[in-house]
């Protein structure tokens, strides 16, 4: 009896105990908590989004530009890290720019990505609605595409081309999968292992949006759909695919690369001459008919804008050797010259000087409204001409290649397809002229220094160029093979964590050169 | 003899007089108190309690308790910034024994905990700290007891590892009332020869002359010369900025208490107004502080009490910049017309002489405009219970509850120079903060206390502590004002508001006990235990269990001690644990909303920290040794050799940012601290008509980095942590001179060779220099001589250096006024010189090299006080019982080894605004 009571009221006291010690989580978002409603779980994913804009418009695309040969630079108005970049003197210890920033940006999108792939896949079993099922399988889908995003890129800007290597042994990225904890030490897989991983989360982002389809049919517009993309603003189905016919070129799996790019191509129209431009200067009222995802800077002031704006203290503009790719007629050229505006300053009025303007700022609305052109991270064009170069390595005729590089031209320029006329003798020719159609098409908007990277060639910059030069040292050019063709892991994660090896060539924190065979 | 709680007979009726503790003599009277009801004779405690009576600390300065210590206690160093012309402080007991968690000593005024602010006293969600430790009127204080050892701390647990300082405020006593009446009333003003020492204009202009023509620039493109758009001669001009920015300072202070009381009840009342202005100009203070106790015995068996205090602060802030210092001698602070001065003319081209409009910041006109304050409110109540059931056995109950409200607006004013040139159409800022912190607590315990025939004694405590927080801030702002008048948010411009408010809560329990038995008077034996449980932990490590034991032999009192003029030798020897839990950290991990998580204009929301499910305490197991000492009943030593090991040190780590992109609070090592602690008080003549007493304080601390988990990185700018070196171990390149033939600048590499580039990658680890003394302390001596009283307290540091950052190469000549020693540089080949060629291209000699290393030894006048009491039959007949006259002095004089007027020294940079010495006159009156 007497042990009973003790028992009681030991059990009482502990309850006692937890009362005394209980406090109201108020004021605090634990993770699990707040991804375990729906709303939470929306929230991150517009979150997950967001941590791609910022990515983007923060370093990627600049990091994928400036070492490159198509952009010069003002050495007046460049910050200390877009110097270093351009003239190849980053090393390890320049942490408050590009070695750090793309790493911590590309997997602030991961730790996003793997928290909604786990906590929205446990919500499933509390949210049982046909339409609850379908919108988190579509969260589901959306993590898994950025997931394979990030580590894409992450891959490309520190592991070298992915052929660099017959079997594709040099050092890629961490590949995570999960939330990791404090315990955790990643460390670096092979970019072979990497690009297998991104692979399967594009395949596992089809299937989670076809199940998501399959959940609840009757949801047309939301991005599920094989056929149609209705939001280009968020991931889509068919952004998998096109992400996934990207990834296949860099793989040089011509078959695939061709295969999924086609996918895309028959689903989505190029945009028409008329609206191209627009759909780069005024994207609020023109998202692009071509759009396969772009992200949406509503709201966002950014670096990438100030680092073009004509009018403002602009570091980059385009170089001067670029304007020999393009004939006098092609509409493309617009978007590398700028003409004042009615807004703008009166020592600009009346003048046009080169500048990239693709990511200009609106001048004509109010200032909080005021927002940049909404990023492209994929649109159609691009894949006419993953399919041209899939194509002309043989996986389909020379002439069905070339004919999609004329469908650019012809739009471009405002003639029939036919009027085209490209100049090649043999698929090498061919590969060529698709090289310098990439570049018309797309520069500026990501691709071209790991375009130069993954065909194994060098960097040589025109004569304009204001990349520094002496006896000693020149950037005018950066020959493949070259440890400088990935940017050194940065120094503060080398010293938190033993187990990431840094990238060959360049000078550890602690002043010794790093060696390697790569 | 005075002792601390006996009545003594003073003029013709009995009263209350709050007694000193002096020194060995009074030691069998001597009560000290380490909280829970526990209350030891100074020769029956076991452990390290250092008590601190009123009569010592009167004499303070009275804007805070927290410096109020400095020099008295060993082991405590009391270290004051007041760089942003404001005083802050931190108290250090026994050195750094974390490296994240908090440093400080944990305050418990009448056993209730204070709220001091975060781990590093900061009180979140205001823009400046007025710490919760000014909000107590000083000449409240009865005594401070500082507990440092295992044995007095672990009854504090969680949260005693650095050390707890227990302040009990005065109370009514039996007997006849009494009131006390006192005025202060002082200026000060800040001691120029403890500012940086720079040059005066026309040294400067011969410098920067220098400067800029050994850069290679023509000297006729010197950027200052005489340009008619100026408005003046830079030639003609020698600013002394000094004035501008310093001013004389004032303070009163007017406290009036009353106590008294009968057997059933017992009253104390106190009310002070205490007014700073301070010598920084743009700072003041005002407080008014209320004191009400109130104790009644319902019967034999059962007593209550309550206690309630109140203190109404307004303090006026202006964080200045610190470089007003280096403004150029040539500029001035206003325009010809009185108008603040908003440009400069001169050169900025390298070649060509050709003045352009330069935007110049005096923030004077900031200071002025400007508008930034804080209302603080502080108010507390305790009830008391207490039962005693039978003789020596008592339950008590004590019930607090406090509650700080802090109001802070900041308003900038349309009319500084930077809104008046801003092109932005909002113009002016507002902003208004308000923060409330909650705390109640609760704790009841159980005490026995009892002698068993004449020589077991018995001294027990068991209880329980409960505490529950609440942390409360808003905050909202916006600009756009038509003018400096409507400056409320409400007025601003609608787009521009906005508004934040957080919530911070925590939870603590714990269950204590505490076993003395003393045989005879001659042996001791203690137990602690708490064992404590904090709601900021996981489930894994909420809960942790700390306990102490310490044994005391009185050698003097056994029957075989036979030497007489040794009437005091006895022994103490402690061991145990405590913890600290002060860190700001979750277990659990957080998703924000925020608009920087915004995707398309729709909500969205990221991770911003990371679960950090294995997070537990610190623990420090701290051992302590005492001999006390007393000889021929004039001299007192206790010496006290300690070592305290800190495990699972808690620090703000960097993990791989494939994990996590920020730093996340982590178990990372084991830290140690060593050291020794000697405190010798003498009554050196004492004849009845004069009396000296001496008392001398001293104690060297060695800290050392045991253990430091292998993926932990530890370098910083300037210092690194290493495994068997102290912590912040001073981390530079080490200078080689200056080159007697080229002037150039020379450092040694990290293999030890000579060269002429400077390259962070040569830092090395500087194990001679030390940071932290060889010995630090205070020696106060008291002079009495009939009716006058001279005290002079000092305080001391030998042994530390600093790395105190100032350019001398000429690098910024031409922006900033250069310190004197650049006098002392390279002219010509053969010269031995301190600094290189003087020119704008040197790069950084100053920074991360052990060039900058400065020793601080220093000694402090830190108190003289003068004081008279007015004859008896003077007052015959006012109904006045005693009044004294007082002239008191605070921070008088600062000297350094090496301070001279020709360069800068230790001397220049102890305070970084300036040491502040005050002269104040008071008079006393009791009645």
């Amino acid at each position: 009896m007497a042990a009973l009571a003790a028992v009681a009221c030991l059990w009482g006291c502990a309850k006692l105990e937890e009362k005394l010690l209980y406090v109201q989580p108020i004021g605090k978002n634990t993770t699990a908590a707040f991804l375990s409603t729906m709303d939470g779980i929306q929230m991150a994913s517009e979150g997950m989004h967001r941590q791609v804009l910022e990515f983007y418009h923060d370093s990627f695309i600049k990091y994928a530009e400036v070492p490159a040969d198509l952009l010069n630079v003002n050495s007046l108005y460049l910050d200390e890290g877009d110097r270093l970049l351009y003239n190849y003197q980053l090393e390890s210890d320049h942490v408050s720019t590009y070695p750090r920033n793309v790493w911590v940006g590309g997997w602030d999108i991961v730790t996003a990505a793997n928290n909604l792939i786990n906590y929205a896949d446990k919500a499933k079993a509390t949210y049982t609605t046909a339409a609850n099922q379908a919108l988190l399988d579509k969260i589901v889908a959306q993590a898994y595409f950025c997931r394979a995003l990030a580590h894409f890129d992450l891959c490309r800007a520190y592991g070298q081309p992915y052929s660099y290597k017959p079997d594709h042994s040099q050092l890629g990225v961490p590949v995570v999968t999960r939330a990791l904890t404090l315990s955790d030490h990643p460390y670096r897989e092979t970019v072979g292992k990497v690009y297998e991983q991104v692979v399967s989360d594009l395949n596992s982002a089809l299937e989670r949006f076809e199940a998501s389809a399959q959940a609840n049919p009757s949801a047309a517009s939301s991005n599920v759909q094989k056929d149609a993309i209705s939001d280009p603003y968020h991931v889509s189905y068919i952004a998998c695919e096109a992400l996934l016919a990207r990834v296949c070129l860099y793989m040089e799996d011509w078959q695939q690369a061709a295969k999924h790019a086609k996918s895309v191509m028959d689903k989505v129209s190029l945009s028409p001459r008329s609206e191209y431009v627009d759909m780069f200067r005024s994207s609020q009222e023109n998202k692009g008919r071509e759009s396969i995802f772009r992200l949406n800077c509503y709201g966002v002031t950014f670096a990438l804008a100030k680092d073009f704006d004509p009018t403002g203290t602009n570091g980059f503009f385009p170089d001067a050797s670029l304007q020999e790719y393009y004939e006098a007629d092609d509409i493309r050229r617009e978007l590398l010259t700028y003409t004042a505006a009615a807004g703008d300053p009166e020592a600009y009025q009346g003048k046009s000087w080169p500048a990239v303007c693709k990511y200009l700022y609106y001048k004509s609305i109010s200032e909080t409204e005021r927002r940049v052109c909404d990023l492209f991270v994929l649109r159609v064009s691009e894949m006419y001409l993953i399919h041209a170069e899939a194509l002309a390595h043989g996986e389909g005729s020379l002439s069905d290649a070339a004919d999609d590089i004329a469908a650019l031209q012809a739009r471009a320029r405002g003639i029939e397809k036919d009027a085209v006329k490209l100049d090649y003798g043999s698929a090498e020719d061919l590969l060529g002229i698709i090289a310098k159609e990439r570049v018309r098409e797309l520069c500026f908007e990501g691709h071209r220094f790991f375009d130069l990277g993954r065909r194994g060639e060098s960097v040589i910059r025109s004569s304009t160029s204001n990349a520094e030069h002496t006896d000693e040292f020149s950037a005018l050019r950066l020959d493949y093979p070259n440890y400088r063709f990935v940017l050194p892991i940065d120094r503060m994660e080398l010293q938190s964590n033993l187990e990431m090896k840094p990238n060959p060539g360049y000078v550890s924190y602690d002043g010794t050169y790093i060696d390697g065979e790569e | 003899m005075d002792s601390q709680e006996s009545p003594v007979k003073a003029g013709s009726s009995d009263v209350i007089i709050n007694a000193t503790l002096r020194s060995s003599n009074e030691l069998e009277e001597a009560v000290i108190s380490v909280g829970y009801g526990l209350k030891q004779k100074r020769e029956d405690m076991v452990g390290s309690a250092y008590q601190v009576s009123s009569e010592e600390i009167k004499d303070r300065p009275a804007a805070r308790i927290d410096n109020l210590l400095a020099g008295l206690v060993p082991g405590m160093n009391v270290l004051e910034d007041n760089s942003s012309g404001r005083t802050s402080v931190k108290i250090r007991i026994r050195g750094d024994g974390t490296l994240s968690a908090s440093n400080e000593p944990l305050w418990i005024i009448d056993g209730v905990e204070v709220y001091t602010g975060s781990k590093t006293n900061s009180f979140s969600g205001t823009s400046s700290t007025v710490s919760p430790l000014s909000y107590l009127n000083p000449d409240d204080i009865e005594s401070m007891t500082v507990l440092k050892d295992a044995a007095t701390t672990a009854l504090y647990g969680a949260d005693g590892a650095r050390g707890v300082i227990l302040v009990t405020t005065r109370k009514a006593r039996e007997g006849q009332p009494s009131y006390n009446f006192s005025v202060k009333y002082g200026a000060s003003w800040v001691d120029r020869s403890t500012l940086q020492r720079f040059m005066g204009a026309s040294d400067w202009l011969a410098v920067s002359k220098e400067a800029w023509a050994n850069a290679g620039h023509p000297a006729a493109a010197y950027p200052f010369l005489d340009n008619d758009r100026q408005g003046y001669k830079y030639s003609e001009m020698d600013t002394d900025w000094f004035p501008y920015y310093n001013g004389v300072g004032q303070t009163l202070q007017a406290n009036f208490s009353a106590a008294g009381g009968t057997k059933k009840m017992r009253s104390y009342f106190s009310m002070s107004y205490y007014g700073n202005k301070s010598p920084f100009i743009g700072n003041s203070d005002q407080r008014i502080s209320l004191n009400f106790k109130n104790n009644y015995h319902f019967s034999d068996r059962f007593e209550a009490g309550i206690n309630l205090s109140g203190a109404f602060l307004r303090s006026n802030t202006y964080s200045r910049s610190s470089f007003w210092d280096e403004h150029l001698p040539i500029f001035t602070p206003y325009n010809p017309d009185g108008s603040y001065r908003a440009y400069n003319w001169y050169s900025t081209d390298n070649n060509v002489f050709e003045p352009v409009q330069k935007r110049f910041f005096s923030y004077l006109d900031e200071r002025d405009l400007n508008e930034s304050y804080q209302n603080n409110v502080n108010a507390q109540a305790t009830v008391s219970l207490v039962w005693k059931p039978f003789d020596g056995f008592s339950v008590s109950s004590e019930t607090s509850g406090a509650v700080i409200n802090v109001y802070n607006p900041s308003y900038t004013s349309i009319n500084t120079i930077a809104n008046q040139l801003s092109s932005s159409t909002t113009k002016g800022y507002s902003d208004r903060r308000s923060v409330f912190d909650y705390r109640i607590s609760e704790k009841l315990h159980v005490n026995y206390d009892h002698t068993f025939a004449g020589k077991h004694k018995v001294s027990a405590v068991l209880g329980v502590d409960w505490r529950s927080s609440k942390h409360v801030n808003s905050e909202i702002y916006g600009s756009g004002f038509a003018n400096d008048n409507l400056r409320e948010v409400s007025f601003s411009d609608e787009s521009t508001r906005k508004g934040y408010s957080g919530i911070t809560l925590n939870k603590s329990l714990s269950y204590l006990g505490s076993l003395q038995y003393n045989y005879d008077k001659r042996y001791a034996i203690l137990y602690n235990f708490r064992r404590q449980g904090n709601s900021d932990f996981s489930e894994y490590s909420r809960w942790e269990f700390f306990q102490s034991v310490g044994v005391r032999w009185n050698v003097h009192r056994e029957h075989f001690w036979n030497v007489p003029w040794l009437n005091e030798l006895s022994l103490e020897l402690t061991y145990g644990t405590t913890g600290n839990s002060r860190t700001d950290s979750t277990a659990y991990g957080n998703y924000s909303i925020s608009s920087g998580n915004y995707y398309g204009g729709a909500t969205g929301a990221n991770q911003s920290s990371i679960p950090n499910a294995g997070l537990s305490w610190e623990r420090t197991y701290k051992t302590n040794a005492r001999l006390n000492v007393g000889f021929l009943k004039r001299f007192h030593l206790t010496i006290e050799p300690y070592r305290e090991v800190t495990t699972d040190v808690l620090y703000k780590a960097r993990l791989s940012s494939v994990v996590t992109t920020g730093t996340l609070m982590r178990n990372i090592g084991t830290i140690s601290n060593t050291g020794i602690e000697i405190l010798f008080e003498s009554v050196n003549i004492d004849n009845g008509n004069f009396r000296w007493t001496t008392s001398f304080n001293g104690a060297h601390d060695r800290n050392m980095v045991e253990k430091l988990n292998g993926d932990a990185y530890t370098g910083f700018f300037d210092y690194i942590w290493i495994e068997g070196q102290p912590k912040d171990a001073f981390w530079l390149v080490k200078w080689a001179g200056v080159d007697p033939v080229s002037g150039a600048p020379m450092w040694y590499d990290r293999n030890g060779d000579l060269t002429y580039s400077f390259n962070y990658a040569d830092r090395v680890f500087m194990p001679q220099y030390s940071k932290y003394p060889v010995l630090f302390g205070g020696l106060n001596n008291s002079f009495e001589y009939k009716r006058l009283t001279l005290n002079i307290q000092l305080t001391y540091s030998f042994g530390a250096w600093d790395y105190i950052l100032f350019e001398s190469d000429g690098s910024d000549a031409i922006e900033d006024n250069q310190p004197l020693e650049s006098m002392n540089h390279w002219r010509k080949p053969g010269d031995i010189a301190l600094n290189p060629k003087f020119s704008l291209n040197n790069s950084l000699t100053a920074y991360n090299t052990d060039r900058q290393l400065m020793r601080t030894d220093n000694i402090e006048l830190y108190t003289l006080s003068l004081g008279y009491k007015l004859p008896d039959r003077w007052l015959k007949g006012t109904g006045i019982r005693t009044c004294q006259l007082s002239v008191i002095g605070n921070h008088l004089y600062l000297w350094t080894p090496a301070q001279s007027r020709f360069h800068n020294s230790y001397k220049n940079f102890k305070y970084s605004s300036g040491m502040t010495p005050s002269v104040q006159a008071q008079v006393s009156l009791s009645f």
